[in-house]
């Protein structure tokens, strides 16, 4: 029977009819006092944190929460970002400081003379580590070792007005100017500035972008030309991405296979290496920020984009979504097909549409319309080996479609097809396998292109098939023919004979909707209501991850070519890891809400990647970027003891600082609340502990080694996870060691001894100097009331009264008065030699009434040694013994003087000894040494001549120390 | 208030007299705006733009007179643009001066497309901008046409709400001016 085919290319806006996709971008939202940041630039630092340079400073990022960090209370508006390879951060602000922090702590403000307040808009290193910063209209500045380089234009730099920097593969610098790119050669100096302008190429002077990808392309952004590429060896441009009318290139991401750009005007774009946009970016989220700032990629491959406006967002590459195009929302795909060709097919209730990629440049999307097509509901997708497309339908058995021609055929029970409504197609060569509600057919497509023969071979349950029932057919890679049935499980065909799998055969349930092989060629399956099983090669068995299955009505599973399985469900698709036996969920962060998909409605690409039709769009799950990271990367960001900070290099800490407290964080942006932790203190605990917290304290440890280990995990599956560790020791007091009591008994027995000879010392000392005082106290006494004297004075007084009663009544009272004066001095230690000299006036008075002429005593002792002191009596001690041992005659008169001379008073007498001595026990004068050594380290010292008898008897100071024996 | 204009004057004359500079001078430039809301079309004009583009160093400065537009559909919405919207008491002037990007040769005859960039300074409110411009040169005479697009929320212009919907955020302004080499 003769079909009639209708083609209508349904055109439905003038502009191009292409579709875009963007991952799910998250906004985050900044802290409400960080309201009115312009995010400025993104950057990602080697502890893993995100900073942001906004117009209110720089912020830092953890996932979780965010920090404000401002230096400068003259404003704090950040421009740019850097980190070195040393790990220092530098930050560049508008107002043209630039500061430098470590460890998330200020260190300095670089000044860079020359650049007095232009804005920095760019920092980078070189091979060598050195610093570069450019600013807007100063030009840029090398930094080496303090040594601080300007370039300007009287060095050959095209412009001081500066956009960007970027390190070329080569080690060059090159600066984006208003007048072309600068390209810097430095080696100790500035040996060479090149410029590419116009005329070499450049599509507009006015760079405001550069980026370097890893194959070494320059990515050249401009104000009005949108961008380029450069190949620095050949110093050839090629303009790419054109028409470009999207404002300003503000930046540009480098990815594998792809460059992120970064627009003024209308978001981001995505540019394929060919130079072909692929994607418009803000087409698919309409939230993103239109004029953006910064495009960054973190270590997760996450892609951040920042602009004005608190404009903050991230996406993960993993899954990306098709939502519309041209305005026509997409939802509730029935099937999905990647064409060979690049397109898209996919149907919905409203029909079957063929959609083509923005870079594909072919504007024409297809809506097949065909009167027998009314009304038929297309379910099933597939292109056999010649490139038809084939489509399976509810009651109208399959259509096959030529592209090349348009031309529509179709294929019903009338043909051979056991059944009109044909659930899933599979084939390959010139085979396609068609299953349907009442069984399967084998359908062999021979005859000459214009004019096809199908035969159709037809399978059911009396062939050998589980069920007539088919939900999906799946062939492996070793040719084996999968049967998904409804009911009675999974049917094989290998080698022309159909095996079943059932009940008996491991599975719990017999609705079997999916199967898939993975890329170690295990064969897979889902069923409507009992999970995933895995086939062992007689049976099937359970497969339950470690962390669990999210729904067990599972509607798709999916083996993609990385080895990991696609678990797709209402709620999401989840990423099975079997090697790891882990699987990772993927949901509502990563926009999948309710995605409610319909049964194997999902088609692999050419490179891999896997399209999966859900009911609010396209998803497509990309093969081609870096494989996504099973852990989180954890670390431990601080230790505090008693709640400060401590530098984690030290790790022994004294008994008392025994309350240690650690933070630490498992860094997985895109979907931080998935993060749990795991931890133990090893010494402490036995088991670990779960955790979600980020911060953990340990108070009054007990001394000992510690161990604090942490592990985190996306999935609350621990095993394997990398261990961050730190080990301390808390040290026990200092009183509980037994060195400490051996020290102890040790320095308590020493003491003893030193303490009780130095007893010992001072009562022997105190008695020698009680002894000597009393004996000299006995000596001066036993002197004065010596019979000699006082017969001598009273003869004297005899005398005296005879001639002159006055002057003997004066006699009388000077001696009563030396008299008191003893008294009042005996039992001082020492006293002013002044008073000294009065005593030794009186004595001499009443001397001098007895020896008249023939005694005489001269005292000169200058008045600044009036105060110094001496031990009392001293003087008339020595005065006494003079008069005692010489001859005093009216011939031979007896000369004392008493002087100074240095510390030293001297008493000197001319020496005219008596032959006779009076009886003398010689205790004067070793009295009075004696009585000096208690007092003083200065010897009493005793010189005779010829002529004099001299003592010389030290001098106290006032208020001295020297008596500090006593 | 010319001063500003003086100065940038003085500034240009004294960079340029190093190399004897190819100036031009714009005597009677042109200047119309056009605010484009739902309620109402509303532009003016004046005629008093003046500038100087230096060739050599590649510099150029303009300014107008803000007071000076004319053709407002009403004597009180000129009263109400100087007075509520420009503050043309404080800010008599709207200037715009810097350098140019493209470099050309005045001396020869030609159609060219040029770059200005610098400050855009109206309403007391600078901004960077870079603005294209149609250079024309023919027998040291000079002619130049541009146009583009000022945000008043940019130059700190606020529109009360209850006219919102007869002031376009976005106003297109267009310059035309002649000039002579001097």
């Amino acid at each position: 029977m003769r079909t009639r085919l209708v083609l209508i290319p349904f055109l439905l806006f003038l502009s191009p009819f292409v579709f875009s996709q963007a991952p799910h971008f998250r906004k985050h939202t900044l802290p409400q006092e960080f309201k009115n940041a312009h995010v400025n630039h993104i950057l990602q630092d080697q502890k893993h944190f995100m900073w942001f340079a906004t117009s209110i400073g720089l912020i830092r990022f953890d996932g979780h929460s965010y920090k404000l960090y401002l230096q400068f209370s003259d404003g704090n508006d950040a421009t740019v970002l850097f980190e070195s390879s040393d790990g220092t951060l530098y930050s560049g602000y508008n107002d043209g400081k630039i500061g430098t922090w470590r460890e998330g702590a200020f260190v300095s403000v670089l000044q860079i003379p020359g650049f007095g307040g232009a804005p920095i808009t760019g920092i980078i290193e070189d091979r060598d580590r050195r610093v570069w910063v450019s600013s807007y209209g100063k030009g840029m500045a090398v930094i080496a070792g303090g040594q601080i380089t300007h370039i300007d234009r009287s060095r050959g730099l095209a412009d001081e007005f500066i956009y960007c920097l970027a390190r070329a593969g080569d080690g060059r610098i090159l600066a984006g100017t208003d007048r072309g790119i600068s390209v810097c050669s430095f080696d100790g100096k500035l040996t060479r500035v090149d410029v590419l302008t116009t005329e070499n190429g450049l599509t507009d002077n006015i760079v405001t972008a550069l980026s370097v990808a890893t194959d070494g392309t320059v990515w050249v952004g401009t104000d009005s030309e949108g961008i380029c590429s450069l190949d620095l060896r050949s110093a050839r441009f090629r303009r790419v991405a054109d028409p470009w009318n999207h404002g300003r290139v503000t930046t540009i991401l480098p990815l594998e296979h792809t460059i992120w750009v970064g627009s003024a005007m209308h978001g981001v774009f995505e540019v394929d290496n060919a130079g072909s946009f692929v994607n418009e970016i803000n087409r698919e989220d309409r939230k993103l920020p239109m004029r953006v700032s910064d495009l960054c990629s973190d270590e997760e491959g996450n892609i951040w984009i920042g602009g004005p406006g608190n404009a903050l967002f991230s996406g993960n590459r993993t899954f990306s979504f098709i939502t519309e195009f041209n305005g026509n929302d997409i939802s509730n795909i029935q099937a999905v097909l990647c064409a060979r060709d690049g397109r898209l097919w996919f149907t919905t209730a409203q029909g079957a549409y063929s959609i083509a990629q923005l870079k594909s440049r072919e504007h024409v999307p297809l809506k097949l319309t065909d009167e027998k097509l009314v009304g038929a509901q297309i379910i099933s997708l597939f292109q056999d080996a010649a490139g038809y497309i084939w489509m399976g339908t509810f009651d109208h058995g399959v259509f096959r479609y030529d592209a090349s021609s348009g031309s529509l055929l179709q294929l019903t029970e009338q043909q051979g097809l056991i059944n009109n409504n044909v659930l899933s197609i599979a084939g390959r060569d010139n085979e396609v396998w068609l299953a349907t509600l009442g069984g399967v057919s084998q359908c062999t497509v021979g005859g000459p292109a214009d004019k096809p023969v199908f035969k159709f071979n037809n399978y059911t349950t009396e062939s050998g098939l589980g069920s007539n029932y088919i939900y999906k057919i799946f062939i492996d890679s070793r040719d084996r023919v999968w049967f998904a049935t409804d009911g009675k499980g999974v049917t094989v065909r290998e080698d022309s004979t159909f095996r079943n799998f059932s009940l008996n055969e491991g599975l719990k349930s017999n609705i079997v909707y999916s199967v898939t092989e993975d890329a170690s060629g295990a064969i897979w399956l889902s069923t409507s209501n009992a999970g995933i099983y895995k086939f062992n090669g007689s049976r099937f068995e359970p497969f339950m991850p470690h962390n669990g299955l999210r729904d067990l009505a599972i509607s798709s599973i999916i083996g993609e070519k990385n080895g990991n399985i696609l678990v797709v469900s209402k709620a999401g698709i989840d990423i099975l890891d079997p090697s790891s036996g882990v699987i990772f969920y993927h949901g509502e962060e990563f926009g999948m809400t309710e995605i409610d998909p319909n049964l194997n409605a999902y088609s692999k690409d050419s490179a891999g990647n896997v399209w999966v039709g859900a009911r609010n769009g396209i998803i497509r799950y990309a093969t081609n970027i870096p494989p996504m990271r099973k852990w989180p990367v954890t670390e431990i960001n601080e230790v505090q003891v008693f709640l400060s900070k401590i530098d984690t290099s030290a790790n022994v800490f004294e008994h008392d600082q025994n309350h240690v407290s650690v933070s630490y964080m498992g860094f997985w942006y895109h979907d931080p609340a998935e993060v749990t932790y795991r931890l133990k203190l090893e010494g402490h605990d036995r088991e670990w502990v779960d955790s979600r917290n980020h911060f953990i304290t340990y108070p009054n440890l007990q001394p000992g080694s510690y161990t604090f280990m942490v592990q985190s995990s996306a999935t609350n599956y621990f095993e394997g996870a990398p261990v961050r560790k730190f080990t301390f020791t808390i040290r026990p007091p200092f009183y509980s060691a037994s060195w400490f009591y051996l020290l102890c008994a040790v320095a308590t027995g020493g003491l003893l001894f030193l303490f009780i000879r130095r007893r010992e010392k001072k009562i022997q000392a105190a008695e020698r100097e009680k002894k000597e005082k009393i004996e000299f106290q006995f000596q001066t006494l036993k002197n004065q009331i010596n019979p000699h004297f006082l017969f001598n004075s009273f003869n004297t007084l005899i005398g005296v009264i005879e001639e002159d009663r006055e002057t003997a009544v004066s006699y009388v009272e000077k001696l009563s008065d030396f008299y008191r004066e003893i008294i009042l001095h005996r039992e001082k230690d020492l006293i002013p030699l002044s008073k000294e000299l009065e005593l030794i006036d009186n004595y001499y008075f009443l001397q001098l009434k007895r020896y008249k002429k023939n005694f005489r005593m001269h005292a000169a002792v200058p008045d600044e040694k009036l105060q110094h002191r001496i031990p009392p009596l001293t003087l008339q001690l020595l005065v006494e013994n003079a008069i005692k041992h010489n001859i005093i005659s009216n011939d031979r008169p007896l000369v004392v003087e008493i002087f100074t001379e240095g510390d030293y008073l001297v008493v000197r007498n001319n020496l005219q000894r008596k032959v006779v001595h009076e009886s003398s026990t010689g205790l004067g004068l070793n009295n009075i040494m004696n009585r000096f050594k208690l007092l003083t380290e200065r010897k009493v010292s005793i010189r005779e001549s010829e002529e004099y008898f001299s003592v010389y008897v030290p001098l106290l100071n006032p208020g001295n120390d020297e008596s500090s024996h006593h | 208030m010319k001063l500003p204009f003086i100065f940038l004057f003085c500034g240009i004359a004294l960079a340029a007299a190093a190399q004897d500079p190819i100036i031009y001078e714009i005597n009677n430039g042109s200047v119309h705006f056009k605010s484009e809301a739902p309620l109402e079309i509303i532009q003016a004009q004046s005629d008093q733009l003046k500038g100087l583009i230096d060739f050599t160093n590649q510099t150029f400065a303009f300014s107008i007179p803000v007071t000076s537009f004319m053709g407002f559909n009403s004597a009180l919405q000129r009263e109400h643009f100087n007075e509520n919207y420009m503050e043309t008491d404080q800010f008599p002037r709207a200037t715009f001066s810097g350098r140019l990007i493209e470099s050309i040769d005045p001396s020869r005859d030609g159609e060219y497309i040029v770059r200005a960039k610098g400050k855009l300074s109206i309403h007391g409110v600078e901004h960077e901008r870079i603005i294209r411009s149609a250079v024309e040169v023919r027998n040291n005479t000079i002619r130049i046409h541009s146009a583009f697009s000022v945000l008043l929320a940019d130059f700190n212009i606020g529109i009360p709400k209850v006219v919102q919907q007869k002031i376009a955020e976005e106003i297109r302004v267009e310059i035309n001016g002649n000039g002579n080499l001097k």
